[in-house]
């Protein structure tokens, strides 16, 4: 595909010209020459992670502090969130090594392509080298082949991509890896010497002096028989409760598998056959995950009840939830349920400051996500709630890249309401898991006295109406 | 309260209302801990079938306003009919749980729309406990009303219909029955028409939520014109009646699934006409006053015999001309239990539509229904107003409860009533310390009667004095009281007992025990009803029979056929056509009712008895009814008469469709021992263990999902082949296909499937 935008680009140019003669597509300036790119493309997960280290030269006169990244159009899709998880960028001139601030660049429609801005670390000299360390992360980039399978057959995803690094810039020498599970490939693109094979890596180059924007296609065919779980929804709840001492979590996953369908219709009695035999399978049979310590009152429902097949191994440290859907999760199918869990609130909890006035300064710290692993989510909704009458002074996340939103919440006989604090975040791979959430909020312990009064002098309100009202006389006659 | 004595101290007398309020708490609390076994044990979930349908409207009630909510047209059941919901459902129920739903969230408690309805019968069957104690106070006094608070609360005749999760219109209708009841009651002895008017308005809640209702307008008719006929006509019972007729009249044609059935329909001519004879009884009272007694004589006799004549030729000719419409289905078997098994099959294949047998008596009311003829008799002794009351609604209810297995239900009420009242007169008589004064002597006794109860403390006296035999004897009381004792024990027992084990099923979530004593749960409903929420279209057609209409409607939200508002007897025999022909008959069928998925329930592997195979006599017998020609079930009988499923299997059974899709790859699961049905017992016909048995083979439907335990299995409807082939020739096709492709490749090769994917590949 990009090799064709490559190679039809100059008619491309020609209509531009015609067509639009206002404002040129962006295309950043010819700044830098790559020296040396070496990329690998990790087929090992259920998502697509690629990295890249290589050096860049300033081959300009002046001092260069923009980089960009060029992304194709396929994988960032024509919303800027499209299926890309991660786009993180380090640059090794400065120690420690920082990642650098990435954002989002224009969008090059006769190209394809997406480009982001780096920020440098500090201006590259003119003539001087950095070396960068690039990763990305992209979801729905597998697809299955082919896309119907049988039930117990085994499933084989293939992956499309460019033996070229797409890059803005000349690229003066450049090799791909490909890494993959134990299984090896069984189908891939060949070129005369290309690629180099090992048992779990394939190596395509090295290329010399690539051009700009280069991109030649190959694909690669490998045995992946495992789910491909899509979490097209994650809801996540953290309900933040100063009187009980309790952080409860509740949250709601929408996913659905997918790894190639059925392409017959499920049959039980094979299912069954399959599993008495251990052999794997592409559908999801369960999960499980690995919850913080202390975890407690573990549940997993979904709409239309609790689900009894799980399990929850309650260690202290190590508290282990497995569970089941209630069937098979087949490629293509979909599924729902809701997980929620207890923590003694102690252990997220800081006092950052206390004062005399009796207002608290808290400091509340949460992992972003908790769920199940080698899943790919589309969207997650994170929200805190944090207690009535609790002020929000700071969020801060390791992850940067979110909205939030700020609402209030009325609930268990609430008159103020309670701050939600609510993140959105897209594409979300394992790699994010690492991440955590810092909530700052000022809470006084005299707000929580707020609800007491408020709910006994309610009662002893209808206590009183009712002594006045049983001693007023409403008859007519004596 | 009649189990004191007298001789307490005033302080203790200001603390009795204080005792009865703990003593009625605590009663409503016994009566909703012992209900929430189901939640204990499973998990808090709506059972059975109807309360699906109830908890699926209340939830549109709550997600839509009042009134759309009324005007509901609901175009994903009866497909493609389509049902008027709104019209065609008694609302009460769904507006008492939106009502509380609406209550609690404006107080911001975060509370789920199920946990309100599971929790709805529970709580109403604590407020039946306080308006039985009501009800009973009337009767005799306080005593004998606590008790029978106490009875009704752990009752199972009651709990049958009212553990949680039974979220049913009887939920709520019996605490309305009988609130209307000591309304009524209490505007009769009153002869207030603000009780009266009271009276009404329950009355109206209660035509609201139950059809039940017309119960309550026959039986007080029926105790009105037993008074005037005792001649205990009175001016309060003209007050009291007149109100609750004309209001509660008024008020029930405001719902609209009774509309106009009120001066219409058959069972509420007899309302009307003790209205109008009431009228005349008040008018005629009123002359008599003011004529010479001889005059007034034959004057009443004209009046009388014209006016009731004519009376009835209009009640006659209004039904025969129609504007009065004749008495239904479900009334006639009523009165003729073997009715409904010989006109209307859909009815009597309702088991809780089955006559009563007797040990279900003994099973839902213990020694109650002992007690309950005393109570009658002791009624009868003093024979106020209210006891005739109390001994008509006794007679009806046991009428009723002996023909129809639910309306135990409403007999269960007048039993503790009644039982209350003869054990507290037991009580009152063993517990009061004094001897009759013919007697001549004391025979308190203080020993004795520390055992029965503890306020005889008081009164410590001469012990040897007393007779060894009598009725006043201690010992006699010993007796007495020990053995009534022990009853009560045995009845809480009981109850508990049946609660625990009969009536807390949530019959959606199967538990089995395992061999190690732990409990297995199994889920497979919600298994493949949640399969069929998640997978296929928001506008799939489900057929199945009308059973699981309403879980499938509620579970699974998809559009379904048939379900248990059996208001269609032709579609439902639609459908028990295609179930029950040949799969060329159905296909039709299916297409034409653009059905994408058919569900059959199949308890052969793991022995669940109430599987469609058991019923599927029914279906049979009911399309029987439509198409005699087309659907006999001599031919499912063997030539023996008997119902196999195994070699005996008369070919029309296992040429059915609702045969081939239950056992379909049944006897593969099984290899060299062969099948065996667990259910029925017999051993079906299998190709690995017995040459001459073919496969069954489906044409028109594949199998889309299967259940973990087999029980429940859904088949896709195929669509029409893309050569316009008959499906049969299509499959014959295809397989022989498949079998040039295995013999090039020769007999090695893996399953056929594979095959037919290489084919596809090339």
């Amino acid at each position: 595909m990009a090799s064709m935008i490559y190679k039809a680009l100059p008619l491309y140019l020609l209509l531009l010209v015609v067509v639009r003669s206002e404002a040129a597509a962006f295309v950043p300036s010819s700044v830098f020459e790559i020296q040396n790119l070496f990329r690998t493309v990790d087929l090992t997960k259920s998502y697509l992670r690629e990295s890249a280290s290589f050096i860049i030269e300033n081959i300009s006169e002046e001092p260069q502090n923009e980089y960009y990244v060029a992304v194709p159009s396929e994988i960032v899709g024509n919303a800027t969130a499209g299926h890309l998880a991660i786009m993180e960028v380090k640059e090794k001139r400065v120690d420690p090594v920082v990642s650098l601030a990435v954002e989002v660049g224009p969008f090059n429609a006769d190209l394809g392509v997406q480009f982001y801005k780096v920020q440098l670390s500090k201006p590259l000299a003119a003539g001087e080298t950095s070396t960068i360390q690039m990763a990305t992360a992209t979801i729905c980039a597998l697809e299955a082949q082919p896309k119907l399978i049988k039930q117990p057959e085994a499933q084989n995803l293939l992956w499309t991509g460019s033996k070229l690094a797409l890059s803005p810039y000349k690229v003066a020498r450049q090799r791909t890896k490909v890494k993959l599970s134990d299984r090896g490939a069984n189908a891939y693109s060949k070129s005369k010497d290309d690629p180099q094979v090992e048992d779990t890596a394939l190596t395509y180059g090295p290329y010399l002096d690539s051009k700009p924007f280069a991109a030649e296609t190959i694909q690669v065919r490998y045995e992946y028989h495992f789910p491909v779980v899509e979490v097209t929804k994650l809801e996540r709840e953290l309900w933040v409760s100063h009187s009980g001492g309790n952080l409860a979590t509740e949250e709601r996953y929408w996913i659905t598998n997918s790894a190639a369908k059925l392409s017959e219709t499920f049959s039980r009695l094979r299912w069954q056959a399959s599993g008495m035999a251990g052999e794997r399978s592409t559908a999801i049979k369960g999960f499980s995950v690995r919850l913080r310590p202390g975890a407690r009152d573990v549940y997993f429902t979904d709409e239309i009840g609790n689900v009894s097949t799980s399990n929850f191994r309650a260690d202290i440290r190590d508290p282990v939830l497995d569970f089941r859907p209630r069937y098979p999760i087949f490629g293509g199918w979909n599924y729902s349920f809701t997980l929620g869990w207890n923590h003694d609130l102690g252990r997220s909890l800081k006092v950052l400051s206390s004062e005399d006035s009796g207002s608290d300064t808290y400091m509340l710290r949460v992992p972003l996500l908790e769920g199940p692993d080698n899943v790919a989510y589309d969207v997650a909704e994170v929200s805190i709630i944090l207690p009535e009458a609790a002020n929000v002074v700071d969020i801060f996340s390791t992850y940067r890249y979110y909205e939030k939103e700020e609402s209030l919440l009325k609930s268990h006989l609430d008159t103020i309401g309670r701050t939600v604090v609510r993140l959105t975040l897209n594409n979300i791979v394992d790699e994010h898991r690492r991440h955590e959430l810092y909530i700052t909020y000022t809470y006084s312990s005299a707000s929580s006295l707020h609800k007491p009064i408020i709910v006994s002098a309610a009662i002893a309100a209808i206590f009183f109406a009712w002594i006045i009202l049983r001693r007023i006389d409403v008859s007519i006659s004596k | 309260m009649v189990l004191l004595p007298s001789s307490i101290p005033p302080s203790a007398v200001q603390a009795l209302p204080l005792l009865k309020a703990v003593i009625l708490l605590t009663i409503a609390g016994a009566g909703i801990a012992s209900r929430l076994f189901s939640v204990a044990r499973f998990e808090s979930i709506i059972h059975e079938f109807d309360p699906w349908f109830n908890f699926r409207a209340t939830k549109y009630l709550v997600s839509h306003d009042f009134y759309s909510f009324l005007d509901w047209f609901d175009d994903r059941t009866w497909y493609p009919l389509g049902r008027v919901t709104g019209g065609t459902l008694y609302p009460g129920l769904m507006v008492t749980s939106a009502l509380i739903f609406h209550t609690l969230k404006a107080l911001t408690l975060p509370v789920d729309i199920r946990n309100v309805c599971v929790m709805l019968a529970p709580v109403f069957s604590g407020l039946t406990a306080y308006v039985t104690y009501l009800f009973t106070t009337e009767m005799k006094d306080e005593g004998a009303g606590l008790l029978a608070a106490a009875f009704i609360g752990i009752a199972p005749g009651y709990i049958s219909r009212s553990v949680a999760g039974s979220y049913d219109n009887e939920a709520i209708a019996i605490f309305l029955l009988m609130l209307t009841f000591y309304l009524w009651i209490k505007a009769l002895k009153l002869g207030s028409a603000f009780w009266g008017a009271l009276t009404a308005l329950f009355y109206f809640y209660m035509v609201a939520a139950w059809g039940g209702y017309v119960f309550i307008t026959n039986i007080i008719p029926l105790h009105a014109l037993v008074l005037i006929i005792m001649g205990r006509y009175s001016n309060r019972l003209y007050v009291a009646y007149s109100a609750w007729y004309s209001l509660g009249t008024l008020a029930s044609m405001q719902i609209p699934f009774v509309g106009f059935l009120p001066i219409r329909s058959s069972e509420h001519m007899g309302a009307l006409g003790v209205f109008g004879l009431l009228q005349l009884v008040g008018f005629s009272q009123y002359i008599r006053a003011r004529l010479p007694s001889r005059q007034f004589k034959v004057l009443i006799m004209v009046a009388t015999v014209g006016l009731l004549s004519l009376g009835a030729l209009a009640v006659v000719g209004l039904t025969f001309t129609g504007v009065i419409a004749p008495w239904t289905g479900r009334f006639y078997s009523l009165w003729d239990t073997g009715y409904a098994k010989i006109h209307i099959p859909i009815i009597a294949s309702v088991s809780e539509h089955q006559p009563t047998a007797w040990p279900s008596f003994l099973f839902d009311t213990h020694m109650l229904i002992w007690l309950f003829p005393a109570g009658v008799y002791l009624l009868f002794q003093k024979l106020r107003d209210e006891h005739v009351f109390v001994i008509i609604y006794a007679i009806l209810g046991s009428y009723f409860a002996g023909v129809m297995v639910r309306l135990m239900l409403t007999l269960t009420p007048v039993v503790c009533v009644c039982g209350a009242v003869a054990l507290s007169t037991i009580l009152d008589q063993y517990t009061n310390l004094a001897t009759p004064e013919t007697t001549g002597e004391e025979s308190r006794d203080g020993e004795s009667n520390k055992d029965e109860s503890s306020t005889s403390l008081l009164n410590i006296n001469g012990l040897a004095r007393a007779p060894i035999v009598g009725i006043f004897s201690p010992w006699s009381r010993v007796v007495v009281m020990g053995s009534f004792l022990v009853y009560l024990c045995m009845f809480v027992q009981h109850c508990t007992w049946v609660t625990s084990n009969a009536y807390s099923s949530p019959s959606v979530v199967l538990a089995s025990q395992l061999p190690d004593g732990s409990t297995h749960i199994i889920d497979d409903f919600r298994e493949a009803y949640y399969w069929l929420r998640k997978n296929t279209p928001q506008d799939a057609k489900i057929m199945s029979w009308w059973d699981y209409g309403y879980q499938i409607g509620g579970m699974a939200d998809r559009t379904t056929l048939v379900d248990n508002n059996t208001w269609n007897n032709t579609h439902i025999a639609t459908v028990g056509k295609a179930m029950s022909s040949r799969e060329e008959v159905s296909y039709p069928i299916l297409r034409k009712h653009d059905v994408d998925y058919i569900l059959v329930i199949f308890g052969g592997l793991i022995g669940y008895s109430g599987d469609d195979m058991n019923k599927f006599l029914w279906m049979v017998r009911i399309a029987e009814g439509i198409w005699p020609d087309e659907v006999q079930e001599r031919n499912f009988f063997t030539a023996r008469g008997e119902y196999k499923v195994d070699e005996q299997a008369t070919p029309t059974m296992r040429n059915s469709l609702m045969y081939k899709m239950c056992y379909y790859r049944f006897t593969e699961l099984f290899g060299r021992q062969g099948a065996v049905d667990r259910v029925r017992n017999q051993r079906i016909p299998s190709p690995t263990t017995d040459s001459s048995a073919a496969p069954i083979q489906l044409n028109t439907v594949e199998e889309a999902f299967t259940s973990e335990n087999w029980i429940v299995r859904i088949y896709k409807v195929k669509d029409l082949d893309i050569f316009g082939r008959e499906h049969a020739a299509a499959m014959a096709f295809e397989e022989g296909k498949k079998k040039g492709g295995r013999a090039i490749r020769g007999p090695s090769s893996g399953g056929h499937g594979k095959s037919k994917a290489r084919v596809l590949r090339v």
